[in-house]
């Protein structure tokens, strides 16, 4: 089969394949007025989409942060009542990190507690 | 421009109804010829048009660039369809498909579609939409000549198959 033979088949079966089905088509007027009355897909979530992050990355700080005023605040309204109205025992972000665990001492990591010293892994059964 | 949209000034809705039966074949070749899919698909795309959420910039023609909006709506209806089928919920295939009927050329139909998607969709832009392979490479958003060497895989696929149908 030659180049020109393939594409005049070519043509002729699109044409036929779609000629059909353009006989029926809808007409632009009653197209255009259908997608006017449509309301735009996810509309709602792009308006409130780029808010859930922040506020998702809002609450897991608030919840992870240890010992936290607002931690206590969950378990007790009192708790949050005094804080709201004192505003005195906050603590800055820098003394929670100081008081992080430290990493584990199977793990014979230095700690920089430690001055950097390896400590002896554990001994094998 | 005397009737152009709103949204989209270097629309006119003139040119957007002269280009109608175009789109809506294009279409039906994207949706695989389901009517109702090319339908939405079609409502869809003049909705992004005439909201002004797809902007057309004049960066090529009028026709690559809409057809350009609608492949990229039908591919995006298409993988929301096959979510929901994966999911089992089938809640935009409620509808069965309407049959287009027996092909006038049943072996080049059979061999077109066992063509990877996007040599197919060459192959409709040029063959009915009749696009220049350049216009088609923008459609398609891939580079002339990716485009010019699908074109050329596309044509020895066909007669590869065409000519083992002939042998059998």
């Amino acid at each position: 089969m030659t180049d020109d033979e393939l594409e005049e088949r070519l043509r002729q079966h699109f044409a036929d394949r779609l000629g059909g089905a353009m006989e029926r088509a809808p007409s632009f007027q009653s197209t255009l007025a259908a997608a006017e009355r449509r309301s735009p897909r996810g509309g709602y979530a792009r308006r409130v989409g780029p808010l859930l992050v922040p506020a998702a990355a809002a609450l897991l700080v608030w919840l992870w942060w240890p010992q936290s005023p607002r931690v206590d605040a969950l378990s007790s309204p009192e708790v949050l009542l005094a804080e709201l109205t004192s505003g005195t025992n906050w603590q800055a972000p820098s003394d929670r990190w100081l008081e992080r665990p430290a990493r584990p001492a199977y793990l014979g990591l230095p700690r920089i507690a430690d001055g950097g010293a390896v400590l002896d892994p554990p001994a094998l059964p | 421009m005397q009737d152009a949209l709103e949204n989209n000034p270097t629309v006119s809705r003139r040119e957007l109804e002269r280009l109608h039966e175009a789109c809506f074949a294009w279409a039906l070749l994207l949706t695989d010829h389901d009517r109702s899919a090319a339908e939405d698909v079609l409502q869809q795309a003049y909705l992004l048009v005439v909201s002004g959420r797809a902007r057309f910039r004049e960066r090529s023609s009028l026709k690559t660039w809409l057809f350009g909006v609608l492949r990229n709506v039908a591919r995006r209806a298409h993988r929301r369809r096959r979510l929901y089928r994966m999911l089992a919920l089938r809640l935009d295939t409620a509808e069965e498909p309407e049959e287009p009927g027996e092909p006038a050329d049943p072996r080049l139909q059979s061999a077109l579609a066992e063509l990877p998607p996007r040599q197919r969709e060459l192959l409709g832009l040029v063959f009915y939409a009749d696009l220049s392979i350049e216009q088609a490479a923008a459609v398609l958003g891939i580079s002339i000549g990716s485009a010019r060497t699908h074109y050329h895989r596309a044509k020895q696929n066909l007669r590869r198959r065409l000519e083992v149908d002939d042998d059998r």
